[in-house]
Formats: C-alpha cells, sequence, structure tokens
C-alpha cells in the first residue's frame, strides 16, 4: 500500500495511529481490571484461609500468581451442606459457595449437589464473595480425561 | 595499389564505442552489486524463516498446552454446551477466561507468528526482485 499517493492518506495513516493507542489502552485497563479482581479475591483468600480450612491438613499454598475469581477447574475433595472444597490445577484448594440459584449440571442432566461425589473433576463459573469463596451460578460435571480411567483389567473384564 | 587501399579504408564503418557505453557498463556492476547483496540476503532469511517457523511450532504448541493446562478450554466449551447460562452469566463467563488466557505463551506465539510473516513478505520481495530483473535480462539478451 503506497499511502503517499493520495490525499487521504494521512487522516488513514492518524486513524490508524489513534486505532492502536485505543486498542493498547483497552487492553491496558482490562489487565488492570482482571488483576485487580484477581488480586481482590486472592487477599480475600489469604484473609480466611485459617477459618476455611480450620482442622484441615492443607499446607499454606505457595503461591507464584493469583487465583483465577471467577472461575475453576478442578477435582472435588470434600462436600458440604452448602459448600464444595476442591483441588484446582495449581493444586490449591478452593472454596465454592453452593447457597442460592445455582445450576449443576452433568452432560445434559440436570443434577444435585449430592449426586456429585469426591475426586469428581468439575467446572465452576462464579463470583467472588469476600470471604475468600466462589459463589457458583453453574457447575458442570466434566468427564476425566482416557488415560485417568482404570484401563480394563482380566479380573473387570470377568 | 594504393587508390584501392584508401577505397578500402574509407568505406570501413568508423567503430568508436558509443557516448552511453560508460554509463551502461556502470549501471550493470551497480545492478550485479545489488543482485549480489540481494541474493545474500535470501540466504540469511531463509535461514532465519526456517528457525522461526519451528520456533512457531513450538510456541504454537506451548499455547495449546497453556491453553489446557489453565483450564481455558474447558472454560471456553461451557458456551458449547451451557450456552443459556453463560449468556445469563457473562460478565462472570468473560472473567473466568480473561483470568485463564495464557498470555504469556499467546504473546510469544504471536510475536513468532509475525516474525515468520514478515521474512516471508520480505523473502518474496527479494525474490520477484530477482526474477524480475532475470527476465529483463533474457530481454535484452544479457
Amino acid at each position: 500500500m503506497d499511502f503517499k499517493k493520495n490525499g487521504t492518506s494521512k487522516i488513514i495513516i492518524v486513524f490508524l495511529i489513534l486505532g492502536e493507542i485505543i486498542l493498547l489502552l483497552l487492553t491496558f485497563e482490562t489487565g488492570v481490571i482482571v488483576g485487580f479482581k484477581k488480586a481482590d479475591f486472592s487477599c480475600d483468600m489469604d484473609k480466611n484461609y485459617g477459618r476455611n480450612f480450620a482442622g484441615m491438613d492443607f499446607r499454606f499454598p505457595d503461591k507464584t500468581r493469583f487465583d483465577g475469581a471467577h472461575g475453576i477447574l478442578g477435582q472435588i475433595i470434600k462436600i458440604d451442606e452448602n459448600t464444595i472444597v476442591m483441588k484446582d490445577i495449581d493444586l490449591s484448594e478452593r472454596i465454592i459457595s453452593v447457597a442460592g440459584n445455582v445450576s449443576i449440571k452433568k452432560f445434559k442432566d440436570d443434577i444435585k449437589l449430592s449426586d456429585l461425589k469426591v475426586d469428581d473433576k468439575i467446572v465452576v463459573i462464579g463470583s467472588p464473595n469476600s470471604n475468600g469463596e466462589i459463589e457458583a451460578k453453574l457447575i458442570r460435571w466434566v468427564p476425566a480425561p482416557m488415560d485417568n480411567r482404570n484401563p480394563p483389567t482380566e479380573n473387570n473384564n470377568n | 595499389m594504393e587508390n584501392e587501399y584508401k577505397k578500402l579504408f574509407n568505406s570501413l564503418v568508423d567503430k568508436n564505442p558509443s557516448d552511453k557505453l560508460f554509463e551502461k557498463i556502470i549501471l550493470r556492476i551497480g545492478k550485479e552489486e545489488k543482485m549480489q547483496k540481494v541474493k545474500r540476503r535470501i540466504a540469511v532469511f531463509s535461514l532465519f524463516l526456517v528457525i522461526s517457523f519451528f520456533g512457531f511450532i513450538y510456541s504454537f504448541v506451548m499455547v495449546q498446552n497453556a491453553l489446557i493446562s489453565s483450564g481455558f478450554a474447558q472454560f471456553f466449551s461451557l458456551i458449547f454446551s451451557d450456552y443459556n447460562i453463560i449468556t445469563a452469566y457473562w460478565q462472570n463467563f468473560v472473567f473466568t477466561l480473561l483470568e485463564s488466557l495464557p498470555v504469556f505463551a499467546l504473546v510469544v506465539s504471536l510475536s513468532m507468528f509475525s516474525i515468520v510473516l514478515g521474512l516471508f513478505a520480505f523473502l518474496v520481495k527479494d525474490i520477484k526482485f530477482i526474477s524480475s530483473n532475470n527476465l529483463i535480462d533474457k530481454k535484452h539478451g544479457f
């Protein structure tokens, strides 16, 4: 493209530069918002860690980055009446609040909290609260990957 | 005999080189030098293109692994399985995606991709230059 050939070239260049600046600013602002939410949630989690996990034999997580505040993928390690304790992909434990209007899905079916079992893998989407928990809006049961399933043995086949 | 010699030398055409010959030779030398430079640049760019292409493939695999290990792929797949719920809580969903996005791996991969594209564009430009000059040479019988 030879912008110098016509008179509108300078205007196009100015618009391109302005567009790139706007895009950069938007990206920066998004990063700031996401970073703030993650930092705020991690701070709440750290403050409430002792209370949330009192009596449970977990080590304090050695964090190299902030936790996601709105979604988790991981494995269930404990199920209470209104909470799920799960181990996320960073191997740190997280608490999911299952109070209120929550959709729990397994394949195409709606299931109850009691249908979930320890060691099940789930994906959770929700919003963070001030106790360092995630208030779940959607919990989806995820099938275990093929390599994690028990291969058929002779005893199983019989 | 003498008259015949005179006749012969009078009929010979003057073979003095044209005035533009010097200019043509200098131009040709300049063109050859430029061609040499372009050929060298093509060799270097080709090498860098191969290296950066493998770098891009490596970074692409890195992005794939990061998308899976960060949970981004699982979160994103909820659009297809739970569209209605996701649209109801789209803000939480968007934040989840942004939080799990493997930014570093994506930046590395996109940088490698832009390097590959840039090198490829330079290479095509240089190859076009050489091929067009070869065509001109053939046309003028060089």
